[in-house]
């Protein structure tokens, strides 16, 4: 009868186990851990308040006579089809409707974030309903113009709040963004000029949010309802010592 | 016969091997312990959720659907209960009253307490004469030095506006321990929302 093999385990062979259990575990916990943050940005995505607060976004647009002064050819327009994108504005909702005072009051009581007191230059993105694919109306991808970074190796620059709406050099847009700035009082009077010049020097869409509208459908098949337009708010919640943003999108039009 | 190998291990080698196993053991036991908690707190914030979602619909629902042509805020404060009472008259006749009871019990957070009573929250929500009650979830609690429960989960701040007359803005702030501030129901709504019936295909066109 054949015999076993009594000698028991030693060092070397607790070794290699030991250094076996540990990659696998370090490999688990690599790839696992990144998981939970992954899963802990997505509760701020198309929360229930926010849902409810685009809602009525989506309503003050479809209600108000919207957008009557926004050609093709305007500067909104131009935006709009080059980009892919154009910034909702109470200043837009035409002064004859009713909506146009409660507009302002309502974007700031939403937490839309850098909205002025008169509800301008808040981050509420109308883009076409389509944004992910190539629309057959050659307006631009929205998708693409927010996932664009800066990097000189591929020679591309994120989207600048001064080239917004506008189509002159870099110095007139900035100038001609400054003065906007200024006239929504954003900020105290004594530090506007500085902070205005910085502002406009931001990026248009932050690193959470190109996340954000990368994971979005592309909305490729047209919508239920007829809707033409989409809109991608983000909202900076500071109500009770809070300080974090939160994005919602629903259909318009 | 072939003898067996008896040579046994080294104090050295049990030596070496006990520490290795202690210390894998030691390193998951945190690592495994760390998920525990993570998981008791996931728990927390899907009930947290679930009860946030379900009364924001229920008062959406009725904003949205049937409108509201007034509203009404009170707050009443009785010994140590505040009561923050919402009425809203709706486009259909019907009425709904929100009402916030928040009372605390005496701790380090809120030393003017009630040393008597525990700690009380209650949202109730519908129509006047039929309230219904939708008591915040418990998520654990600790209790005073009077033998009063203090819970973990709290209503630690309501703040309730009816702005320029046309919007009604109600804040109820949740606290926990752990989560801080940050859950809490945001309902807003427009009063007297007359929808104009324009169509903003006709307004906006900026397809080609």
């Amino acid at each position: 009868m054949k015999k076993f093999n009594n000698k028991g385990f030693v060092l070397a062979e607790t070794l290699v186990v030991t250094v076996f259990l540990m990659t696998i575990f370090s490999m688990i916990y690599y790839y696992f851990y990144p998981l939970i943050g992954e899963y802990e940005k997505r509760e701020v995505y198309d929360d229930v308040d926010d849902k409810y607060s685009a809602y009525w976004i989506k309503r003050i647009i479809e209600d108000s006579g919207y957008g009557s002064s926004i050609a093709r050819t305007s500067v909104k327009g131009k935006n709009f089809t080059q980009y892919g994108y154009l910034r909702f504005e109470c200043k837009d909702v035409p002064n004859t409707d009713e909506k146009a005072q409660m507009c302002k009051t309502l974007v700031n009581a939403l937490q839309v974030a850098n909205c002025s007191s008169d509800g301008n230059m808040c981050d509420i993105f109308l883009t076409p309903y389509r944004i992910g694919d190539n629309d057959p109306t050659k307006l631009k991808n929205f998708k693409d113009t927010v996932a664009i970074q800066d990097s000189k190796k591929k020679g591309t620059k994120a989207l600048r709040r001064f080239r917004e709406e506008c189509t002159g050099t870099d110095a007139a847009c900035t100038n001609a963004f400054v003065a906007k700035c200024k006239a929504a009082h954003i900020y105290d009077q004594k530090k506007e000029d500085e902070k205005c010049k910085e502002l406009a020097n931001e990026k248009v869409f932050s690193s959470a949010f190109q996340e954000y509208v990368a994971l979005l459908p592309d909305y490729r098949n047209a919508s239920a309802n007829n809707a033409k337009y989409r809109i991608v708010i983000r909202f900076k919640h500071t109500v009770d010592n809070n300080n974090f943003y939160s994005y919602a999108t629903i259909e318009v039009g | 016969m072939k003898h067996l190998n008896n040579k046994g291990i080294t104090t050295i080698e049990v030596i070496i091997c006990f520490i290795l196993v202690v210390t894998i053991s030691s390193s998951m036991f945190s690592t495994v312990a760390a998920f525990n908690e993570k998981r008791i707190l996931e728990q927390y914030k899907e009930e947290i959720y679930t009860y946030k979602n379900l009364l924001t619909r229920e008062i959406q629902d009725d904003f949205i659907k049937v409108g509201i042509t007034e509203a009404h805020y009170d707050i009443k404060v009785t010994g140590n209960q505040t009561t923050h009472t919402v009425d809203c008259i709706m486009k259909d006749g019907t009425n709904r009253r929100l009402v916030i009871k928040q009372a605390f019990a005496y701790s380090d957070f809120h030393p003017s307490g009630s040393r008597t009573t525990d700690d009380n929250f209650m949202i109730s929500y519908g129509t006047q004469e039929d309230l219904i009650d939708y008591p915040i979830p418990e998520l654990g609690y600790t209790t005073n030095e009077y033998g009063k429960k203090v819970q973990d989960f709290s209503i630690n701040n309501v703040l309730i506006k009816i702005e320029n007359d046309n919007i009604l803005r109600i804040y109820i702030g949740f606290y926990h321990p752990e989560l801080t501030t940050r859950f809490g129901i945001q309902v807003i709504c427009p009063i007297n929302y007359v929808s104009s019936g324009r169509d903003v295909s006709s307004s906006l066109n900026l397809y080609g």
